[in-house]
């Protein structure tokens, strides 16, 4: 009985001690400075029903380098690299179909392209630039250009003439118009919901307060967006802005005034955790984040939704090396246990669509497949070699 | 009894009126429909195109009919719904009588068009020929690789009895065919029947010279013919409006004489005098914008200028004096008063501050600017702050300066 009583209190202290703090409220935490973990290994096994392969086809038109932005749709994938003018159509299959928005003055025809983003509801491909969309057909006939004073980094489309729009990084918050998260309809100009400002904003002055690095992953209805040096990863559907959980990077008053000047530049703090990453599955949240001074070493984060248990695991690919590779470094990533392939990180996360998308470069594969003999037997991964371009995965959630 | 029957009277027609009154004409929804497509809502717009087509189907309004079917067909065009979209154009098809020639042809051109996008070739070529689109077919079947079949198509149709404009295209077309098969000497002798007026002469001149491995030549081209295509779309944004303003004058007047002719006659002078009234504002925005084409008309030539183009060059260098009192007197030309008026704005303009309004007016990059000003990007960014504070008294951003600038 006392083995029994003595196993129940250990039990419950541990899953006490490793489980996030909930605070503010109902919302959940990842606590990046946290000692002591429920386990080691981050898994994402049970989420995944299937796993689907896309080499995307080579051509002399469809030479891809880097990715920059993907979007993927029931019927095409949408593609911008760098090195690339405009950006490259695939159907699902991966065949190479034409390019959309080239580069010039003429309709339909782009300056420099920020990201793209597609609106389901309307079947269209919206192409953002700075204070203009230019809007697609699938067939790549160009529809329309709309122009905006908004002062965006990012469009993202969260339903039928909407967009979620990210405030311009790097320019002082108190600058007329700013702002920091706004749902905007496109058509109407009407303005949806709208945040000024996000984060602490009593460490100083607005006019020394900029946002600093978007980082963004598609959530169960909308879109995560988290602003690097802040602490909430905020949720924007088609109606609200709201928060959806923290982060805990350990940063102190000072470091975090350093982290959100508008006078200091993309500098990391050192001592610190950053976020480089993160996603959403039905069950999880996911994070990858690196130490400041040590910004080879990644760690990934698991963070469950229903209990609140926290999990860690360090990863061994050296960041710095694969940064040559794929600066996406999508290589650091999940162990893969549905089929041995490749480390699991997507690029984008559809949850409510229960779909994953994840890129991989060529040459990012030939090093991992080095790292990883194990690789090298997949029946996918022996196909690709150093002159491919790259592989489109798409994990189906259950 | 009596009572009875006149407040059952009373009843029909408060009822008949009232639904005369809900009844939305079949062309009421067309343009609200219109108005939602424009706007790329295109959900409502298709809910509100069906409604139209349904009622138009009970008032047997064929022209309606068939209006609101081709406008669901574009909206299934641009949703990429090939079968939708053919669906509907066909509908369209079917309800336009037999009179309407020039409608059934730009239909089978819309049809051809969603054939070509979906990559079915026999099908676009089909509808093209029937439509009456030679130089659309012809490219389609150069796309197939049947080059000599297109030129003897555009060839065929060159010797029929056709317009200059007409001419001018199937001249461009056979010389784009020219210079894909590397025949430059005939496609440039092609390009010598096409007016030097027509923008896409330009396009055509920069793959010529690019297939002849002259980098700056074709670039002179195409920098030429990106200037030539935003005129246009000016003007023809211009005209559009002008046709709007136009169409809803007209219907206005319409409206209010028909309602004049059944009032009393006394009212007539009333409407007289409000005729001339709006005459004397038509006058007027005639007036005005007959000054506009002459201003948009002056800008064009000075976007074709060797200044203007000089000062969008990209290249590292140095304006000398005699190159900016070059382009301050093209500025002047082109925007009378316009150094005037800014002087009146400030009174103590610098001569540094005015070559960099000039600059803004005319669209030159701030990273050009900063080069030509000798200056770094911010430095530009915090001038065009500070002359914005002095222009309005307001604190702006250097979007605000280069908004208030170019409509100044």
């Amino acid at each position: 009985m006392k083995k029994v009583l003595f196993g129940l209190m250990a039990a419950i202290l541990i899953s006490t001690g490793c489980g996030s703090k909930k605070s503010s409220g109902e919302l959940l935490q990842i606590d990046l400075t946290a000692k002591d973990f429920a386990s080691g290994q981050v898994e994402i096994a049970d989420e995944i029903e299937s796993v689907e392969y896309i080499p995307l086809e080579l051509t002399d038109e469809s030479l891809i380098a880097n990715i920059l932005d993907i979007a993927v749709t029931d019927e095409y994938i949408f593609v911008y690299s760098t090195r690339q003018d405009g950006v490259l159509q695939f159907d699902r299959k991966g065949h190479f179909l034409r390019r959309i928005a080239k580069t010039g003055n003429g309709p339909g025809e782009t300056g420099q392209i920020i990201s793209f983003t597609v609106d389901e509801e309307n079947r269209l491909f919206c192409v953002s630039e700075y204070f203009s969309t230019s809007f697609y057909s699938f067939y790549g006939e160009f529809i329309k250009k709309i122009t905006s004073l908004h002062p965006y980094s990012y469009q993202l489309s969260v339903g039928p003439n909407v967009m979620a729009e990210l405030g311009r990084m790097y320019v002082p918050l108190n600058v007329p118009g700013m702002f920091s998260l706004g749902i905007f309809n496109w058509a109407t100009d009407d303005t949806i919901a709208l945040r000024p400002t996000i984060g602490n904003i009593n460490l100083m002055p607005l006019e020394e307060t900029s946002l600093k690095g978007w980082i963004y992953n598609g959530s169960m209805d909308g879109w995560f967006c988290y602003s690097e040096g802040t602490d909430t990863v905020w949720n924007v559907n088609a109606k609200t802005i709201s928060p959806a959980f923290l982060v805990n990077n350990g940063y102190s008053a000072s470091e975090e005034k350093e982290m959100r000047s508008s006078k200091t530049g993309n500098a990391s703090v050192d001592g610190t955790y950053s976020v480089f990453n993160l996603f959403e599955t039905p069950r999880f949240y996911f994070a990858k984040c690196f130490q400041s001074s040590n910004e080879s070493k990644f760690f990934l984060y698991r963070l469950d939704k229903q209990t609140g248990a926290l999990i860690r695991e360090a990863s061994d690919i050296d960041a710095m090396e694969l940064f040559k590779h794929n600066r996406a470094l999508t290589g650091i990533g999940i162990r893969n246990e549905t089929d041995g392939g490749l480390p699991i990180w997507p690029f984008f996360s559809y949850p409510a669509k229960k779909l994953m998308i994840q890129v991989n470069t060529a040459v990012e594969i030939e090093y991992l497949k080095e790292k990883d003999p194990k690789l090298k037997e997949h029946p996918v991964l022996q196909k690709i070699t150093e002159e491919s371009n790259p592989l489109v995965t798409i994990y189906h959630l259950r | 009894m009596i009572g009875i029957f006149f407040f059952i009277c009373l009843l029909v027609s408060c009822s008949s009126g009232a639904g005369r009154q809900e009844a939305i004409p079949a062309e009421s929804l067309l343009r609200q429909a219109a108005f939602y497509e424009e706007r790329l809502q295109y959900l409502p717009a298709l809910a509100m195109y069906q409604q139209a087509a349904r009622l138009a189907e009970k008032e047997k309004d064929s022209v309606a009919l068939s209006a609101a079917y081709r406008r669901m067909g574009n909206i299934y065009r641009n949703q990429s719904l090939k079968h939708e979209a053919l669906q509907c154009e066909k509908k369209a098809l079917s309800y336009i009588g037999n009179a309407n020639d020039s409608l059934r042809m730009e239909l089978y051109r819309e049809i051809g068009d969603i054939h070509a996008l979906t990559g079915e070739a026999d099908s676009a070529c089909y509808y093209y020929q029937i439509g009456g689109c030679r130089i659309s077919q012809a490219k389609i079947l150069q796309q197939g690789g049947r080059c000599r079949e297109a030129e003897l198509l555009l060839k065929e149709e060159l010797e029929q009895d056709i317009s200059g404009e007409e001419k001018a295209e199937l001249c461009l077309a056979l010389a784009d065919l020219k210079i894909s098969s590397g025949e430059l000497e005939e496609a440039e002798d092609y390009l010598s029947h096409v007016p030097a007026s027509h923008p896409h002469v330009y396009a055509s001149l920069s793959r010529i010279a690019e297939s002849r491995g002259d980098s700056l030549q074709a670039d002179f081209y195409r920098k030429n013919y990106s200037h030539y295509l935003s005129s246009l779309r000016q003007e023809k944004e211009q005209n559009q409006i002008a046709q709007l303003l136009f169409t809803s004058e007209q219907r206005t007047w319409e409206n209010r004489l028909s309602n004049a002719e059944k009032t009393q006659k006394g009212q007539a002078f009333l409407w007289i005098g409000l005729l001339a009234v709006c005459g004397i504002g038509g006058w007027g925005y005639f007036r005005y914008w007959k000054k506009k084409t002459v201003v948009a008309l002056s800008e064009t030539e000075f976007h074709s200028s060797e200044v203007y183009q000089r000062f969008h060059r990209k290249e590292e260098w140095k304006p000398a004096p005699k190159d900016w009192e070059e382009l301050l007197q093209a500025v002047n030309g082109t925007y009378p008063e316009f150094r005037e008026r800014l002087k009146r704005k400030i009174p103590k303009l610098s001569e540094q501050e005015w070559r960099m309004c000039c600059l803004i007016k005319m669209a030159v990059p701030p990273s050009v600017t900063a080069m030509l000003l000798c200056c770094t990007n911010q430095a530009i960014s915090m001038r065009r702050v500070r002359l914005y504070q002095k222009m309005t008294g307001e604190k702006g951003t250097p979007e605000l300066c280069d908004a208030f600038i170019r409509d100044f």
